[in-house]
């Protein structure tokens, strides 16, 4: 172990309760955030949370601390008390662009090489596993995204209809892995997308993806879906050069 | 101006910046070269305390160089006695300071690091000349998605291995988009093997191949010696 580089010895150390806190808080902004929990509804109880994830009552407190002090939720005392959605996570379109430069393009790039590893995976399994029904249910959510409007619908819209065609694998892994995909970059696509046509295009590609499924085309389906992912990243990436180096740019034009 | 001029303009800067790295390492060699033959005078192999110069000299050029994520050198097998060699590797930390980095050196244990198969060791040990390799991950090395950048190392006449210099992906964007958004087109940094290093827009990603010549484009070369380096271009296209 002692010639273990100095990134893989930090892998063993204990886990300090304050990222407990961040993790579990963190899991419950971004449900909320894509609408997997929404505005009104209740939380279940400190126990109860504290068991379902597996942390010490202290660390939900911390949590719920945090989501209360950002407006997310609110705890009512009484009779009908208890602890309840009443904000969604603020995604200002600033605060996504300056994450947006932050991230290198290869760190872009492997977010959508994972999107695309999950995505293929995912449709492979809709297609043994999804039923005609299934497909009608989707084809719904796939054209959603071309009637939202403003970042936020737009940002639920969309994972909306890539979470559901996971939950069709049937794979909670899947599932999880596609929720935490979306939560690292629907929102930052969205903030940059801002073309009506950039939503009819989402809804066409989601519509092609549903099409090709309805017609046990897997090959067909898995293409369109990686095809999907590309031209999201080509967007964010163009998107990032324009926000990073805006004076260069300007002598491209 | 037209798509090649400023295709060739960019392949100037790049070359100039990559020139510039290469002599720095040549520069560390020489030093460390010298370093270790003081200390070693006429003993056959190497001993760690020969190794403690190496330190210092590695610091420098990490302090000069910030965008190198580590450095430092290699010792062919054969060098600390009859069959092992050994990696001394220095890489920034978050601290600001230098740490070592340390590598698994015992064959047949999991994650041994048998860098002299690894292309960085054996084109440099192979050729005796510059090296580029990359991108890459680097399992069992640095662990990320990196480039190599590796000089030989000689103690008087005899070739003991390699300096070099690790540049993780993220940040040679930094210092190269500026140089390649000046090419009003999509264009490419790419490697001899035609592997994507650095694109300016999303046309062309890292790690990719760029399987053939684009039509409304061309491929220029940069001028440097023994580092085969050139810039793919074409006209600006849109994500279709």
């Amino acid at each position: 172990m002692a010639e273990l580089n100095g990134m893989r010895g930090q892998v063993f150390r204990p886990l300090p309760d304050v990222m407990r806190a961040d993790a579990v808080a963190s899991r419950l902004t971004t449900a909320i955030a894509l609408g997997l929990i929404r505005q009104g509804e209740q939380l279940p109880v400190e126990n109860e949370l504290s068991q379902m994830f597996g942390v010490a009552s202290a660390t939900v407190r911390d949590a719920l601390a945090t989501l209360r002090d950002a407006g997310i939720i609110e705890t009512r005392r009484g009779r009908s008390g208890g602890t309840f959605v009443t904000g969604t996570p603020a995604a200002s379109a600033p605060v996504l662009r300056s994450r947006l430069i932050d991230l290198s393009m290869a760190e872009l790039r492997d977010l959508a090489d994972e999107q695309t590893g999950v995505a293929v995976a995912t449709v492979r399994l809709a297609y043994e596993r999804s039923l005609p029904r299934d497909i009608d249910r989707l084809a719904v959510l796939a054209t959603a995204i071309g009637d939202a409007r403003g970042l936020e619908s737009c940002t639920r819209a969309d994972s909306k209809f890539h979470i559901q065609l996971a939950a069709l694998t049937q794979s909670e892994r899947l599932m999880q892995a596609e929720i935490r995909l979306q939560s690292e970059s629907v929102e930052m696509l969205w903030s940059v997308l801002d073309d009506p046509e950039d939503r009819a295009k989402a809804a066409r590609e989601h519509t092609a993806i549903v099409d090709a499924l309805r017609a046990e085309n897997v090959s067909e389906a898995e293409a369109r879906a990686s095809e999907h992912i590309h031209r999201n990243i080509y967007r964010l990436i163009d998107a990032k050069l324009s926000l990073t180096y805006p004076d260069i740019e300007a002598t491209r034009a | 101006m037209k798509l090649d001029n400023q295709t060739r303009f960019a392949a100037e800067s790049l070359a100039q910046w990559f020139g510039t790295v290469y002599a720095d390492l040549e520069t560390l060699a020489a030093r460390m070269g010298a370093a270790l033959a003081e200390s070693r005078r006429s003993r056959e192999f190497l001993i760690s305390a020969d190794l403690k110069a190496i330190r210092d000299i590695a610091t420098e050029f990490l302090a000069a160089n910030p965008t190198a994520e580590g450095a430092g050198v290699i010792l062919s097998p054969g060098t600390i006695d009859a069959t092992h060699g050994a990696i001394e590797w220095w890489r920034h930390n978050e601290e600001g300071t230098n740490s070592k980095v340390l590598f698994n050196l015992t064959p047949d244990s999991g994650s041994y690091y048998d860098f002299e198969n690894l292309p960085w060791f054996e084109t440099v040990a192979r050729t005796r000349h510059r090296a580029i390799t990359g991108p890459y991950m680097d399992y069992g090395g640095m662990d990320q998605y990196i480039l190599t950048l590796t000089v030989p190392l000689y103690i008087g006449d005899d070739f003991v291995g390699m300096a070099g210099c690790d540049i993780e992906v993220r940040d040679l964007e930094k210092v190269m988009v500026p140089m390649l958004r000046r090419v009003a087109g999509d264009a490419a940094l790419i490697s001899a093997d035609n592997c994507v290093i650095l694109g300016n827009s999303g046309r062309f990603l890292v790690g990719n191949r760029v399987r053939t010549v684009p039509e409304d484009g061309g491929i220029i070369p940069l001028a440097l010696d023994d580092i085969d380096l050139r810039i793919v271009y074409a006209e600006h296209q849109d994500f279709v």
